[in-house]
């Protein structure tokens, strides 16, 4: 195997992350403030569900990629209206990079302070938007394309069709900013790429864990 | 505008859709790998002629039908509907049906008819789903993605472009199909050629592209070679589609394009026409100091852009389309808006917004856009394709 882009990434505790703020946990008096954190921290640090992920890849290799893929959105209209930047965030956090053992969180390409939600008012008619500004971790990364890529996957397939999508590189940190930029958010560039059996295996292998 | 038909057409994306020029045919294609043609009613009714499939391995992007040459008369040759399919797998497929034998008999018993009635008859066989559609050629050459085709107006000519940043122009007898050979590639754009359209009287054909700009070429009658014509610089975005102006609803010479782009913009460009007295030859020194949105590359055309149409899209604009039969103008795209267009009766750069449709297919995306006429020969319809796989058919006037 070739060499790392790049080799010595940054990486961030997942402990750092950030999460959703129980609001039923919120009064610090509760006695279950300290079980109730190391639930949730466990379940973000999921080490038991990435074992039986990198399990499954060796089956999706011999076919059936799309049906892992399947997952749609819950039609349920009260999960539907949570749709913020922590649920986006939550949605693409566990993201394998493609290259390093680390999620996209973990590398910090993707963080909650660069996304963006704008919900219409009237779900059925008015639509909604995601923005997202990826930090790739160096500015040569021929890997961003990918990485974009398997971020809008990923939403496509878990989102209602009434949001659109944007990817962006966050300004200032790749050589080729808005080369990447176009092609991300090339709806036809998107669905051919989407169709080629090799690349879609690799997205799969990035959304292992999701 | 109001929904007169939404047609279930396909299981996913639809990207494309046509009408046939003389014959009240609708032609589409999807992601579900196939291509799928409906008859057009005046009694609002939709049926399916014909579904085109196992031909492509993958999405096909693009459907056209090839111009009628000789028309419908009875005695005459009668045109057979014929339709080019582009797909994601690299390939171009070509279909068409045999000359039904009721034809022949409608030739024997003609007497007494009319030549209207003669014509109506012969639509409705042409039109009728005991047709069977056959594939008549697969045609290879691409190395990416084909992503439109589109016939010239003789029949004679299909262009197809790709990813692969080229244009191919294949040539066939319109009446056998026999071959297709490929007789000129065009490869000048820097990136990814997404749309051909072809002008309806003359061997001039529009290349929208990913590079931003539009590229016009010409083969002159009796010349075996193509030129760039111009470029049209000025769109700060993909150019997803562009269309010349039906030949039969301009009195001048003047040549016209109108193009739609991922900058949210709507423009229409226009030429005079080579050996035109009213326009000036540009010299060289005068050349060099326009900007670079005139160009000056043939002959004595100069292209220029004429007006930028109002403003409404949010989203990209993926299709546009200029009516032959009310000189409208149609655009729709990734906001889900069909926007109508009218232009000044006294002044060709002064459109107005006729009619706006918000979720002309819900909360979806609509990949293209045409104007078609129903079998009365008179209504004049608009017909949508979305991501939700439905092709609507809407009343616009």
């Amino acid at each position: 195997m070739s060499d790392p882009i790049n080799a010595n990434p940054t990486v961030l505790d997942v402990s750092e992350l950030p999460k959703r703020q129980d609001t039923s946990t919120k009064n610090s008096a509760s006695p279950h403030d300290k079980l109730v954190e190391t639930i949730l921290g466990l379940s973000l640090d999921s080490d038991s569900e990435a074992d039986e992920a990198s399990k499954d890849d060796d089956i999706d290799n011999d076919g059936e990629l799309g049906n892992k893929l399947e997952y749609k959105y819950d039609d349920d209209d009260d999960e539907d209206e949570d749709i913020d930047s922590q649920e986006i965030f939550d949605l693409i956090a566990t993201i394998n990079d493609p290259e390093h053992p680390l999620t996209l969180a973990q590398l910090a390409v993707v963080n909650l302070s660069d996304i963006t939600v704008t919900q219409g008012a009237d779900k059925t008619k008015d639509l909604s938007e995601v923005l997202i500004k990826i930090t790739p971790t160096i500015t040569h990364c021929s890997l961003a394309t990918l990485i974009g890529l398997g971020i809008r996957v990923r939403l496509e397939r878990c989102l209602p069709p009434r949001f659109r999508i944007r990817i962006l590189i966050k300004e200032g940190t790749h050589q080729s900013e808005n080369q990447v930029n176009k092609q991300l958010n090339d709806k036809e560039r998107v669905a051919a790429a989407c169709e080629n059996e090799q690349l879609l295996s690799v997205i799969l292998q990035m959304l292992a864990n999701c | 505008m109001n929904l007169i038909a939404s047609i279930a057409a396909h299981k996913d994306k639809c990207w494309s859709v046509a009408s046939h020029q003389s014959l009240p045919l609708l032609a589409t294609s999807s992601t579900d790998k196939t291509s799928k043609i409906y008859k057009l009613l005046a009694k609002q009714h939709f049926p399916q002629v014909a579904v085109l499939e196992d031909a492509h391995k993958r999405s096909i992007r693009s459907v056209a039908f090839q111009p009628p040459v000789n028309g419908l008369q009875t005695g005459e040759p009668v045109d057979l509907p014929v339709v080019a399919n582009g797909s994601f797998d690299l390939n171009i497929s070509v279909w068409g049906i045999d000359e039904p034998e009721e034809l022949d008999e409608l030739e024997s018993d003609k007497l007494d008819d009319s030549d209207d009635s003669n014509v109506q008859a012969v639509k409705d066989i042409l039109c009728s789903s005991n047709n069977e559609w056959m594939l008549m050629a697969l045609i290879e050459g691409h190395e990416n993605e084909v992503k439109a085709v589109a016939w010239n107006h003789t029949g004679q000519y299909l262009a197809s472009c790709s990813r692969d940043k080229t244009v191919w122009i294949w040539e066939t007898d319109p009446q056998t199909l026999d071959e297709f050979e490929c007789v000129a590639v065009f490869n000048d754009h820097d990136q990814d050629v997404k749309h051909v359209s072809w002008c309806d009287n003359r061997n001039m054909l529009a290349l929208s592209s990913y590079d931003d700009t539009i590229r016009v070429y010409v083969k002159e009658d009796g010349e075996d070679d193509w030129d760039c014509a111009t470029i049209l610089n000025g769109h700060t975005g993909t150019v997803w589609c562009s269309q010349f102006e039906p030949s039969q609803r301009s009195d001048t010479d003047k040549i016209r394009l109108v193009s739609c782009s991922d900058d949210l913009s709507v423009r229409i460009w226009s030429s005079s026409a080579a050996g035109s007295s009213s326009s000036a030859p540009a010299t060289a020194a005068t050349a060099e100091r326009l900007p670079s949105s005139i160009k000056h590359t043939h002959d004595d055309q100069i292209w220029e852009l004429e007006t930028i149409l109002p403003a409404v899209h949010q989203y990209s604009i993926y299709s546009v389309a200029w009516s032959p039969y009310s000189g409208r103008i149609v655009s729709s795209g990734a906001d889900g808006k069909i926007v109508v267009y009218k232009q000044d009766s006294s002044d060709d750069r002064q459109w107005t917004i006729e009619q706006v449709k918000e979720n002309g297919h819900g909360i979806n995306e609509i990949n293209c856009v045409t104007w078609s006429i129903l079998d009365d020969g008179t209504t004049e319809v608009i017909v949508s394709a979305g991501d939700d796989g439905m092709v609507n058919i809407w009343n616009s006037s």
